[in-house]
């Protein structure tokens, strides 16, 4: 649903991947908007696409992939038409991303310093002011000692120092929207929750808009106003975090709704959803949720499920709802 | 890096221990008496041979006389070739500037032309330097540096007379300065060429496979995510990183390196270790062999004591175990 | 309901015995092999040596000793690749150098490899100081100039066929020994051993009954990478004089050519160019082998 005037755009992503086996369709048909200061959701299982959705903002797919159709506006500026140089300025000052397991992102033989300047282009300055910057940024991640921690490698750091080095470098350079890939994965429960928490202050610190990625909905939830569940490289369903949690609409939601334990819920059983993620070289014919979808019946099977829009800024990609609710566009 | 520096040598030195037992077991393990080859060929009488042999200890007890051995190499004295008569100490440190020169040469090319063919095959594959450096390797894993030193000076020397086919430098004329330095350039084109070709198809090969590797990395993500130009990606961080492997390799090949840097100066007739070995072989001169053994040995454990500098240098994570 | 499928495709880290899905893959592994046209032909460039080697005598036009025509004779019907400096048949030469060519490459390779093996099973499974201390000493040997050193023993002991094999053998076993090492490391720890042992498997059994069959693949790959460096060691050690004198090998054949290079160029090519036959086919071959064992995903930059 796009809104008035979002930060960010995106329309029917697609990126598609050829194998050997046959073109993988990694994202395929992908729509999300994410307004100024906003904190956006993203959740699926690997294989989903949402990483390569957020990859694809940046301009970063891995061949080889490509983004083959869709549109991608950061303010109203349409990001695939941009030249090499630009795309690098976008990355720059514009868009920050943040991955997982920084220990693997960041390079293990350049001091953390470096790799911190190299967020603004300064990466081999020696200026009081730069280096400066540098320490502040990693004050402002609340690393108690600025000075041992710029001066070192990322292998003599623990994950969450990494994660918040890395989150440094996206401070440092104060872009209008931060992606964070399952910033929290790679990290013991209790830092995982600290470094949520920092997200959180972060985005209204800057003034910044966040998508936070995940596979873990209860993740998302700490954090988002608004959450895309994405399933087989498309987005199922969209909608506010209480409402997705309150009422899901698809029953792909609901099945990650009820997963969540709540230690203060005692439940008759556990839900667990069956079947495994299909072969995105293959997919299901029809809705690719179908088999494993408790809910099936008969156009599940044949023909892809419409985009369905709700009230309250939501929508559903589910044949449960078409019937009942108007169209407002084929999938 | 200091720590790690005395480390290493503490940990390579002792080959150059073993060698040095080594080449003292040889001699008194072989069939007849150690002093037929202390003497090699040359002819002595019984008297300089009982002479000899209490001045070189021989009637000593074994052990004694290891130590007496160890104690003269630590002193530089290799021994006395009495088939050249002359110190051997004094023929090695003649020619090995020569060889040095040589393998000197040859280092700087490879590194410089492997290292830029591996990153641009890794970069743009399917292309003619791609696949120059496939067809490289393969030469230098198959084809023995001594003969393609011979296939270079049948074409380039005794058939097009581009290059001079011996030594290395013009005898005939008497050379100053530039002149000499061009003269001595010339004569060492072509052996100089056959070393290249043999260590530049291995660097290309690994510093290739390690580029394409590296460049798969996450860490090379996040360094274009953070809109740093492309040519920063691919030198300072893909291949800093991708090169240690390569650094690893260049020091596991050092040997054989040098082994074939010495066959093929015997080919050129380049004045150094190599044509001095050819000799002493023919001439049975076991005295210049075993020191030659020995200063090899004290050239390839400086070798790897200086790649493994490098490497350190490179990444901080070694210098730190 | 349908039952929850797990997903069992990984690289054996589900604690199952590699060895049987190993066996499983062989046919899709000859498959590949054949599809591998460079291995291929190195497999039969290799061959026909071998083959040449062995039935030498009776494949030679000549002996390789004999003085049978005229000195430095170009190539010609008579003289496939002309005669050498004393009047030998270079063709009679090159086929006969086959046989020791492949004796050493082959016989030193498989000494090399049975020493690798014991010292790299025991340093990776035991592990601890004897580890360490095994290590040291593969360090010595790998950076020990193998060349001089093989050069002076032989010079002292004299040249045999079979001495400089042996000595080849002896001095090649380090890279063997680390990888056996490094694969024994690892799979010392994969619940198959830990199981065996549980059976009450002794030391002895668990590494060679075991382990070592699983680390094979890895050892089968660098052995077929020694051969031709063994081969190449040979030729260099010929080359410089320290060669057996009384069978014909390549490299002696390239040390004669080097004084008549102007006149006889055809004494230095053939030879040469046969060690560089050989040694490329069975780098070829070996390639294929490690893509039997290991196949490469197509990977494109």
């Amino acid at each position: 649903m796009p809104s008035p005037d979002p930060l960010l755009q995106v329309d029917d992503l697609k990126v598609h991947f050829p194998t050997s086996r046959g073109v993988v369709r990694a994202v395929d048909g992908v729509s999300i908007h994410v307004g100024r200061g906003e904190a956006v959701g993203i959740v699926g299982e690997s294989g989903s696409g949402k990483s390569m959705t957020a990859l694809s903002l940046l301009r970063l797919v891995p061949r080889p992939g490509r983004i083959v159709e869709g549109d991608i506006r950061l303010e109203g500026r349409s990001l695939l038409d941009l030249t090499e140089k630009e795309i690098r300025a976008v990355r720059l000052s514009e868009i920050a991303m943040i991955f997982q397991d920084a220990g693997s992102y960041l390079n293990p033989i350049m001091k953390i310093e470096e790799q911190i300047a190299e967020a603004i282009g300064r990466r081999r300055s020696r200026l009081p002011e730069d280096r400066q910057r540098v320490r502040e940024a990693l004050r402002a991640v609340r690393i108690p000692d600025p000075d041992r921690v710029a001066a070192a490698y990322p292998h003599e750091l623990s994950g969450g120092m990494q994660q918040r080095a890395m989150i440094a470098s996206v401070l440092i350079r104060k872009p209008k929207l931060i992606i964070a890939d399952e910033p929290t994965t790679a990290l013991d429960a209790t830092v995982q929750y600290q470094i949520l928490k920092f997200l959180a202050a972060l985005r209204s610190e800057i003034d910044a808009s966040l998508i936070l990625i995940s596979h873990d909905l209860a993740v998302v939830s700490e954090v988002c106003d608004r959450v895309y569940v994405m399933y087989a490289g498309q987005v199922v369903e969209e909608g506010l975090t209480d409402a997705i949690f309150d009422e899901p609409k698809h029953p792909y939601t609901r099945a990650l709704v009820d997963s969540i334990l709540d230690p203060y819920e005692r439940k008759e059983s556990i839900f667990a959803l069956e079947g495994t993620p299909p072969d995105m070289a293959a997919p299901p014919a029809g809705c690719r949720f179908h088999p494993r979808c408790p809910d099936c019946f008969a156009p599940c099977a044949e023909e892809i499920p419409p985009v369905v829009a709700f009230a309250g800024d939501a929508s559903a990609r589910c044949w449960l709802h078409a019937r009942d609710v108007r169209r407002t566009h084929v999938g | 890096m200091l720590t790690y520096v005395i480390r290493r040598t503490v940990q390579l030195f002792p080959i150059i221990v073993v060698i040095v037992c080594v080449n003292f077991v040889l001699l008194h393990l072989a069939p007849g008496d150690p002093i037929n080859y202390l003497l090699g060929d040359a002819p002595a009488s019984q008297e300089f041979v009982d002479q000899l042999r209490a001045q070189y200890g021989l009637d000593r007890p074994i052990v004694e006389q290891l130590f007496i051995y160890l104690w003269q190499v630590v002193r530089g004295d290799l021994g006395y070739s009495f088939i050249s008569r002359e110190d051997v100490s004094t023929i090695l440190m003649s020619r090995l500037p020569a060889t040095l020169l040589l393998l000197g040469t040859q280092f700087v090319l490879s590194i410089i032309l492997g290292v830029l063919m591996g990153v641009i095959s890794a970069y743009r594959q399917g292309t003619i330097v791609d696949q120059s450096v496939t067809v490289l390797s393969l030469v230098g894993v198959a084809v023995p540096a001594f003969w393609l030193a011979q296939m270079l000076l049948l074409v380039f020397s005794l058939g097009l007379g581009l290059f001079p086919a011996q030594g290395m430098q013009s005898l005939r004329y008497d050379l100053t300065g530039i002149d000499r330095i061009l003269d001595i350039a010339h004569h060492l084109a072509l052996p100089a060429l056959t070393l290249t070709i043999f260590n530049l198809a291995l660097i290309a090969r690994v510093t290739r496979a390690s580029m394409v590797n590296t460049m798969r990395l996450e860490f090379i993500t996040f360094a274009r995510s953070k809109g740093v130009p492309e040519r920063t990606v691919v030198w300072s961080h893909g291949l800093r990183n991708a090169m240690l492997p390569v650094i690893t390799v260049i020091g596991l090949n050092i040997r054989t390196l040098i082994a074939g840097a010495v066959l093929t100066e015997t080919v050129f007739a380049w004045p150094g270790v190599g044509r001095l070995t050819y000799d002493a072989i023919i001439s049975r001169d076991y005295p210049v062999l075993m020191g030659i053994l020995i200063i090899i040995g004290i050239t390839v454990v400086i070798a790897n004591i200086l790649t493994d500098i490098a490497y350190a240098y490179l990444d901080p994570r070694v210098r730190l175990r | 309901m349908r039952r929850a499928q797990a997903d069992f495709s990984g690289t054996g880290n589900d604690g199952a015995r590699p060895r049987s899905r190993r066996l499983g893959n062989l046919r899709d592994g000859w498959g590949r092999f054949r599809q591998h046209r460079l291995a291929l032909a190195g497999l039969v460039v290799f061959v026909a040596f071998t083959l040449a080697g062995l039935v030498a005598p009776l494949l030679a036009p000549y002996s390789p000793f004999e003085l049978i025509g005229q000195r430095l004779e170009p190539p010609s019907s008579a003289h496939l690749f002309g005669t050498d400096h004393l009047g030998r048949d270079v063709l009679s030469g090159v086929i006969h150098g086959a046989r020791t060519s492949v004796q050493v490459g082959l016989l030193s390779t498989l000494l090399s490899v049975v020493l690798g093996v014991l010292v790299g099973a025991v340093a990776g499974y035991y592990g601890g100081r004897l580890d360490d201390l095994l290590m040291r000493v593969t360090e010595v040997f790998q950076v020990l100039p193998r060349f001089f050193l093989a050069l002076v023993i032989v010079a002292i002991f004299g040249a045999s066929l079979w001495g400089m094999i042996f000595v080849i053998g002896i001095l090649s076993w380090a890279e063997i020994a680390r990888l056996v090492r490094s694969e024994f490391l690892t799979l010392r720890e994969r619940p198959f051993v830990v199981a065996a042992r549980a059976y009450g498997a002794g030391d002895l059994q668990l590494m060679f009954r075991e382990i070592l069959p699983n680390a094979l693949t890895a050892v089968v790959v660098a052995a077929s990478l020694q051969v031709p460096s063994a081969i190449i060691l040979e030729a260099g050690l010929s080359f410089i004089g320290a060669g057996d004198p009384s069978v014909m090998s390549w490299g002696r054949m390239l040390n004669n050519a080097q004084q008549y290079m102007r006149q006889a160029w055809w004494t230095a090519l053939f030879p040469g160019l046969a060690i560089s036959l050989m040694a490329m086919s069975i780098a070829l071959l070996a390639d294929g082998i490690n893509d039997f064992f290991n196949p490469r995903l197509r990977q494109k930059g």
